[in-house]
This record gives structure tokens, C-alpha cells and sequence, in this order.
């Protein structure tokens, strides 16, 4: 059964890659669904690896980083790990300005991501 | 009459959907002025965080008090003054989110965003009224 309505989930292994189904993030809603979802998937994988590949997000809320935040937090408490790859210019921009870039292991691409996290 | 012009000036109740509402339609006006996708992003990040301080820490969420929101487009810049009926903030007193634990805080990451995607922040009097403006990017730069 899929239980998920905003996230898609490529799994190899211990490493699952997400991606957001809409491509702007900011409907609350959309936004609440969405972590649900994520905390779901990282308590049904606990202590393994989870690349959320932003490729086709074209918007991103602050509420949204306000809520990965939460979500590293569940994560590392497990020892697993939070990554993230294919940010456009301006989402970049955005950790780089709050800092978030120090929080989060970022890659270019999601090759690049998938070889290292493995 | 410059095609690349537009304004609105409109009130709305202290209601998040509303704010999300407004900030829809003036994004779409910037879309069909060709406006860039990453100056997009940054004025809609940037109209979110202002929009939504004002409806929730300005007015407290009281659909009783009004947001007013005073927007044009001029050019090749974006300008908006954003009003609550707050009391007000010193810009001084709001921490730096990216000192120290305060980078772990689940919140208070508006203000900053604001300042690096804006060209210009002004707080204006109590600090209940904000002024943004923001210079279309070259393609270069953006």
C-alpha cells in the first residue's frame, strides 16, 4: 500500500531517496502533509539513510525549513543520516544565508549524493 | 502606459489563507512581467515571511485587524510596504539565527532571509510597517 501523497521513495538498500510530489511547497496543508509523511518514512527506516533530492522543487517555503529542521533532529537522534541534492540557486542561497548548509550534508547532484552516502 | 508597470493596494483580514492568497496573485502579476524564476523565489520567500509576520506576531492572528499591503511594480523594481496593527518590533532585539544554538531554533529565520533577498529593508516607525524593494536581476547575476 502507498500511504504516501506527497513524497516519492527510491529505495537501494538502507539509502532512500526522496522527492516532493508538488514543485512549490507552501500550501500549509501541503506543508503539514508533507512532514507527517517524512516522519513516517524515517521512523519505518530508523538509523538509515535519506537523500531528499529537490530537483523539481521549484518553491520552498520557510515553514518548510522550519520543519526539516524538526526532521534532522528525529534523524540524527537515530543515527541516521539527512541529506539533500539538487538545490536550485535560490534554495542554496536560502541555507547558505541561515546558516543551514553547516546542518545539513548538501550534494550537486544526486549521483554525486547517492555514490558518497552508500 | 509602461507594460512593465502594475500596482495594488488592498487591506486583508489576519487570516494565513489570505496571506497565501495575496501573495499567489501578486507572484503571478510578476510571472507575466517576466520577472526571473530565482527573483521570483526570493520576493515570494521574502512577501511570505513579511505577509505572514504581520498576520501572526503583528496582529496576533485577530481577524478583527487588518494587514495592508501596498505594491508596485516599476520598471525593473519591486516595491511593497507592508502594515499591521501591531505594536511594533526593534529590529536590534530579534536574535541572529545564525549565532550559535540559535541555528538549531525551529523559527526566527524571516527577518534574515529578508534582508539578503531584498535590496532594500526599511522598518519604519514602531516597526509595525515594512518597506521592501527589490531590483530585477541581470540574467548574470540571477
Amino acid at each position: 500500500m502507498n500511504a504516501y501523497s506527497q513524497i516519492k521513495i527510491d529505495s537501494v538498500g538502507k539509502l532512500h531517496v526522496v522527492t516532493f510530489v508538488a514543485n512549490r511547497v507552501m500550501d500549509p496543508i501541503v506543508i503539514e502533509d508533507l512532514g507527517k509523511e517524512l516522519q513516517t518514512l524515517f521512523n519505518e527506516h530508523s538509523g538509515e539513510t535519506f537523500l531528499l533530492d529537490l530537483q523539481n522543487v521549484e518553491f520552498l517555503s520557510s515553514a518548510v525549513l522550519n520543519r526539516l529542521i524538526v526532521l534532522d533532529k528525529s534523524v540524527k537522534s537515530t543515527q541516521g543520516v539527512l541529506a539533500f541534492s539538487n538545490l536550485r540557486p535560490a534554495v542554496c542561497e536560502v541555507f547558505a544565508i541561515t546558516k543551514l548548509d553547516l546542518l545539513f550534508k548538501i550534494f550537486e547532484n544526486r549521483d554525486e549524493a547517492i555514490e558518497e552516502l552508500q | 502606459m509602461n507594460a512593465q508597470a502594475w500596482s495594488m493596494k488592498t487591506e486583508i483580514d489576519s487570516v494565513p489563507a489570505k496571506g497565501c492568497e495575496l501573495i499567489a496573485v501578486i507572484r503571478e502579476k510578476l510571472e507575466t512581467l517576466a520577472w526571473s524564476q530565482d527573483d521570483l523565489f526570493r520576493i515570494h520567500l521574502a512577501l511570505e515571511e513579511v505577509i505572514m509576520n504581520a498576520i501572526k506576531h503583528g496582529n496576533d492572528m485577530d481577524e478583527s485587524r487588518k494587514v495592508s499591503v501596498d505594491c508596485n511594480v516599476a520598471n525593473d523594481m519591486f516595491t511593497v510596504i507592508v502594515k499591521d496593527e501591531g505594536e511594533g518590533f526593534i529590529r536590534e532585539e530579534i536574535p541572529d539565527p545564525t549565532e550559535g544554538d540559535n541555528v538549531y531554533r525551529e523559527s526566527g529565520r524571516g527577518l534574515k532571509i529578508i534582508e539578503n533577498f531584498m535590496t532594500s529593508v526599511e522598518y519604519i516607525g514602531c516597526g509595525n510597517v515594512v518597506a521592501m524593494t527589490k531590483k530585477k536581476s541581470t540574467e548574470e547575476a540571477s
